[in-house]
């Protein structure tokens, strides 16, 4: 134990070690991306960066006139004046008072200004990275551009350990911490209630966004060369977890690369503004694509849906990504394939997972739909990904769907010679009659025992708001049930009965 | 270098865990033994909750469990789900594991279950699953609300039909 106990005193002395040695040292400073001049080195001074007045004039481009007498500077661009003087704690910004938390100061014949406040004053973004002591400065009209800074060639990265250990990262988030502290003293900067983005992921056309707050009001927009969708999502900053994980790099910015997509390559963000805190993320698209942008409640999240588009894509997974709006004539119809990703839903004897069957039957609907003239089927997943059940909610609810059908398999593992199929619904005024429409024509098609329509409260069939029904074709439990329902024959035939039910609901031809 | 302070973060990151985990084991242990011995195996009346072969409607039954200290009767109760000798009923939570039942400040009682794979239910089958559940535990009038936890965690739902309320409380059975 003693020993442990020296090693990981050991360990502690490392992680200081870096710190100590880049106290009084220069910052490496980026301007877009782009190294600036060795020369331009900041020195931080009581937890400010502080720059040369000489560099917001040569590197950022500002313009400055320096009053020798009273050693007032005065800094201006085309938008935004401020005046600064030596020793004073507080800036005039636009004409208005501004408390400074470390006034300008003059070292050697040399006046340094607060980088941080002339720049963010004057527009600019910036992003202190604390593992390689570096500033990352970003002029507004670069966030939505943006290729990963260049690191310098001898970028510290190695040595301090990264982002690999735990005491690491909580070195970085004081040290952060500590610089928006500099920040609410400057009163530039409300810290408190600021939405924490938790998680960006992007699957079945939709980018979803978890956000710890609901009521947000994202902005968006479509940029093209190169084409891509900007989200701004105000008064947000990256949850801290998110932030330290590996899909942020060194530089502040976080990157998804997105695989084998027709229209989407990749999806980036960053904390774009740090007055008022604002997330950006960018979708990189190969094409202009129309989307739509909504949020959910409980899961809290902004969704960007590609999947409402007017535009025939083609996706590789094919089948319901390319929708037309309720508004084309077509009837909307939500397949939901229960389950999948993490959640393998039962799982028979014979290891058949109950997700692989929902999947296949619901591809098999969308296909028998394909060029129907009546119907444009949306489905809500279609490939093997988790969908939690609240976004399948919010995405029938989104298109406005017109009917909402659930596919999934039963299981009862202690009473195995139970075999037949269920039909589920929870709302008895918009449901019902649909679930016993439906009910009817699918146990024509699984020919199994006919166990009747059922109401239950299940929450895809209660939270939509259109007809809606859930499915349990057969039990994966039963030793028959399970051999049929992994046979193609089998899933056939239940697509049609299902096609079947839907159009004679709909009152089209069967 | 960089190896060295990788391998001292996982020693850390682990010592801190094995910390975490002797803590977590041994509090129930400790703080149940000495009572336990004193006292003398109790026996009680409750109704357990079994389904119908539709696998529709909460069937109940009477069961009597036993148990030497109180705070271990939460779980002999939920345990008694897990069996019956009427052939005619289908057990819920019989290839389940009731893993712990703690009974906290305030009447929560906190339940921890693992759901092996296979032994998903359909929907009603989860929905009656978690139904059994809570009828079994309110019984106890001392209890006030219950959270049902899979392996320790807060998860959204059990088996992917109905989403869990963190926690129920009397009123969800109503």
């Amino acid at each position: 134990m003693k020993k442990i106990g020296a090693v990981v005193l050991f360990c502690l002395m490392l992680f200081m070690l870096p710190s100590l040695s880049h106290a009084n040292a220069g910052h490496q400073m980026y301007l877009n991306g782009i190294s600036l001049a060795p020369s331009t080195e900041g020195q931080i001074i009581q937890n400010s960066t502080m720059i040369p007045i000489r560099v917001v004039v040569e590197e950022l481009g500002f313009q400055v006139d320096w009053d020798k007498k009273t050693r007032t500077a005065s800094i201006h661009n085309d938008k935004k004046s401020m005046m600064l003087a030596v020793d004073q704690k507080w800036a005039t910004v636009d004409g208005k008072k501004v408390s400074l938390d470390m006034p300008p100061t003059l070292i050697s014949d040399t006046t340094l200004v607060p980088l941080r406040f002339v720049g963010e004053q004057m527009g600019l973004v910036v992003n202190w990275e604390n593992e390689s002591k570096s500033v990352y400065l970003f002029t507004s009209d670069f966030g939505s551009e943006v290729t990963q800074p260049e690191l310098p060639t001898t970028s510290p990265e190695p040595e301090q350990g990264g982002t690999t250990t735990p005491k690491d990262q909580d070195k970085n988030r004081n040290t952060n911490e500590d610089l928006n502290e500099a920040d609410l003293e400057n009163g530039m900067q409300v810290a408190d209630e600021l939405t924490e983005v938790q998680t960006v992921t992007f699957e079945d056309n939709r980018l979803v966004v978890g956000v710890s707050k609901d009521g947000l009001l994202p902005k968006s927009q479509r940029l093209s060369n190169p084409d891509r969708i900007v989200i701004d999502i105000p008064n947000a900053k990256f949850a801290d977890q998110f932030f330290n994980s590996q899909i942020f790099g060194t530089n502040g910015q976080g990157e998804l690369q997105v695989q084998g997509h027709a229209i989407v390559s990749k999806i980036r963000f960053s904390l774009f503004s740090n007055s008022p805190s604002t997330v950006r993320i960018v979708m990189d698209i190969k094409q202009s694509q129309s989307f739509s942008l909504y949020t959910t409640k409980d899961p809290n999240t902004i969704i960007v849906d590609l999947n409402g588009s007017t535009s025939d894509t083609g996706t590789s997974t094919g089948t319901g990504t390319a929708v037309n709006p309720p508004q084309s004539g077509k009837y909307v119809v939500v397949i939901d394939a229960g389950h999948g990703g993490s959640d393998p839903g039962t799982s028979s004897k014979n290891n058949r997972y109950e997700k692989d069957f929902n999947l296949a039957e619901a591809l098999k609907v969308a296909e028998l739909f394909r060029n129907d003239p009546d119907v444009e089927i949306i489905l809500t997943r279609s490939d093997d990904t988790y969908v939690k059940r609240s976004d399948r909610v919010a995405l029938a609810k989104q298109v406005q769907a017109n009917l909402f059908i659930s596919i999934h398999a039963n299981s009862i593992l202690n009473k195995s010679s139970i075999t037949g199929t269920e039909t589920y619904y929870t709302r008895e005024d918009k449901s019902k009659a649909f679930a016993q429409v439906m009910h009817s024509h699918l146990i024509q098609g699984t020919k199994l025992p006919d166990r009747g329509v059922r109401q239950k409260s299940l929450e895809v069939t209660r939270e939509t708001d259109m007809p809606a029904v859930l499915l349990e074709v057969g039990y994966l439990s039963n030793q028959s049930d399970e051999a049929a329902l992994y046979t193609e024959d089998f899933q056939n035939r239940v697509a049609q009965s299902i096609k079947n039910g839907i159009r004679q609901y709909l009152g089209l031809q069967t | 270098m960089r190896k060295m302070t990788l391998l001292l973060g996982m020693l850390i990151t682990i010592i801190a865990i094995a910390a975490g985990c002797g803590q977590k084991s041994g509090d129930p242990e400790t703080g149940g033994k000495p009572e336990a011995q004193q006292h003398a195996e109790q026996t009680l009346h409750i109704q357990a909750y079994y389904t119908d072969d539709q696998i529709l409607n909460l069937v109940q039954e009477k069961k009597d469990i036993k148990f030497a200290d109180e705070k271990a009767k939460y779980l002999e109760a939920l345990k008694a789900l897990q069996s019956t000798d009427d052939a005619k009923l289908v057990k819920l939570w019989q290839e389940n594991e009731f893993q712990s039942a703690i009974l906290k400040d305030g009447g929560a009682l906190i339940i921890d279950v693992k759901i092996p794979a296979e032994a998903h239910l359909g929907a009603s089958g989860e929905d009656l699953a978690i139904q059994a559940v809570l009828k079994t535990v309110f019984q106890f009038e001392e209890v006030q609300s219950v959270d049902i936890l899979v392996d320790g965690q807060s998860v959204d739902s059990l088996m992917g039909h109905v989403e869990l309320e963190h926690p129920y409380t009397r009123k969800s059975i109503m």
